[in-house]
């Protein structure tokens, strides 16, 4: 750039148009558009022009365009299966179970009967019949009292419950007592801590699931206030986009009258 | 990430009527801006992490906008399509006339903006580009210079030049516009 400005420097007079220029050069500029006719002209074109820019608008747009990011899977494993159950209804699948169930009893051929000669379960290739109340031949005759079946409701409800009645203080005594090496006592008393050990570690499961939801409801619901707060500010910055917006477009069309007011003020009346 | 995926939501507000304007100036298709609104913004966010704030974010949403703009110029002049007729609907504008602006001046409005698009499509590249970034996004001749990777002298040598084009050509559409015999008032150009 010169140091005096010059009619061909359209460099310099860019830079003046659009007030990027240093104020000595500009000090010189305006001293030439002092003298300079066609210079003025020029200058006065290019800023008309640029009103003429003005009237350029884009057309409103339906933008409202976001980022989104997929929620991310929580880390609870899953039977292969689970995503093709998961879209079956609850009801569905119990539906199922019973349906599955029932098949399956059938092809079996299961048959539960009770007759005055006790209650029965048979099945298609269990051909013999199993009387509930048969005594394993195994078991030692002084620990259990053989049930023969009873011609009578009322003594087989009593046999039935003596048999109860002795089966649980043989456990009351097992468990109070050491530990037994052998016997059906043993087995009684194993059985029991089976059934101990079986209940803890369902209790123990139950537990871990119980917490597993409530940890699974408090990422749902903090990623759901998330989502709601980034809404929240989304829609506050738009809304404050668009009164940007207005009160810009109410500039320009209050300065556009005054432009025109101008104009008509200056023509002459015909 | 989801901080991330927030402020870089707030920042799509901010600049995507910008980034819009600019694409439509450039490119003159609502719709295929729009497209390259959502261009700009997909591939910005998926070029976060490598942006190290050497540039305002602006500038390289820009560059960014700029280039798919290029891009989609490039393509349409490869298979060219025909554009729509732009009518001008009387109705249409009463309807849409706002509570200051006359349908009279409306009317001269859309004619100007009418012919200021059409002028602009007359002008190379480089020029309506350097033009729209400055008189619509108020970039300075460093920034244009930058983001279109020449010396600031060129940038001021594009805008006097299409300026001087659109001078003509505006002053030729508003003749044409009075109509024969009403050219006494003209100015010599």
């Amino acid at each position: 750039m010169s140091d005096t400005f010059r009619c061909d420097d359209k460099e310099t007079l860019v830079a003046y148009l659009y007030g990027e220029i240093e104020p000595e050069m500009r000090r010189q500029v305006d001293g030439h558009l002092r003298t300079c006719t066609a210079c003025t002209r020029e200058i006065e074109g290019l800023q008309h022009v640029r009103g003429d820019l003005e009237s350029w608008l884009p057309p409103e747009p339906e933008l409202g365009f976001t980022i989104v990011q997929k929620p991310l899977a929580v880390a609870v494993p899953q039977p292969a299966d689970a995503s093709a159950w998961s879209s079956v209804p609850t009801w569905a699948r119990y539906a199922a179970a019973v349906l599955v169930m029932g098949v399956g009893v059938a092809i079996a051929n299961v048959q539960v009967r009770y007759a005055p000669e006790g209650l029965t379960i048979t099945t298609g290739w269990l051909a013999p019949v199993e009387r509930i109340a048969a005594v394993p031949s195994t078991a030692p005759p002084d620990l259990v009292q053989p049930v023969t079946a009873p011609a009578r409701d009322d003594e087989w409800r009593q046999a039935l419950a003596a048999l109860e009645a002795e089966m649980r203080q043989e456990i009351q005594s097992v468990r109070q007592s050491a530990p037994p090496a052998s016997g059906f006592g043993a087995r009684l008393a194993r059985a029991a801590n089976e059934n101990d050990a079986a209940f803890k570690e369902m209790r123990a499961l139950v537990a871990e699931s119980e917490k597993r939801q409530q940890r699974e409801l408090a990422i749902r619901l903090l990623q759901f206030n998330r989502e709601v707060e980034t809404r929240r500010l989304t829609d506050l910055a738009r809304i404050d986009s668009n009164f940007g917006h207005l009160y810009g477009a109410t500039g320009v069309t209050g300065e556009k009258v005054n432009v025109l007011m101008r104009r008509a003020s200056n023509q002459p009346q015909q | 990430m989801n901080g991330d995926v927030d402020s870089f939501n707030q920042l799509v507000v901010r600049w995507e009527r910008p980034i819009y304007a600019l694409a439509y100036r450039t490119i003159g298709r609502e719709e295929d801006a729009r497209d390259i609104v959502q261009d700009t913004f997909l591939r910005a966010f998926r070029a976060l992490p490598g942006f190290k704030g050497q540039a305002k974010f602006s500038s390289w949403l820009y560059r960014i906008a700029l280039n798919l703009c290029r891009d989609w110029m490039r393509k349409q002049r490869r298979t060219p399509t025909v554009p729509m007729p732009e009518h001008v609907d009387l109705v249409e504008l009463a309807s849409e006339q706002g509570p200051v602006e006359s349908i009279e001046d409306l009317v001269a409005r859309r004619e100007m903006s009418r012919a200021v698009a059409l002028a602009m499509k007359h002008l190379p590249d480089e020029q309506r580009t350097a033009i729209i970034l400055k008189e619509y996004h108020g970039l300075t001749f460093q920034e244009i210079a930058d983001l279109q990777g020449c010396p600031l002298s060129t940038v001021k040598t594009r805008l006097y030049q299409g300026l001087s084009v659109l001078r003509r050509q505006l002053e030729e559409d508003a003749s044409t516009r009075r109509g024969p015999g009403s050219g006494s008032n003209e100015k010599a150009s």
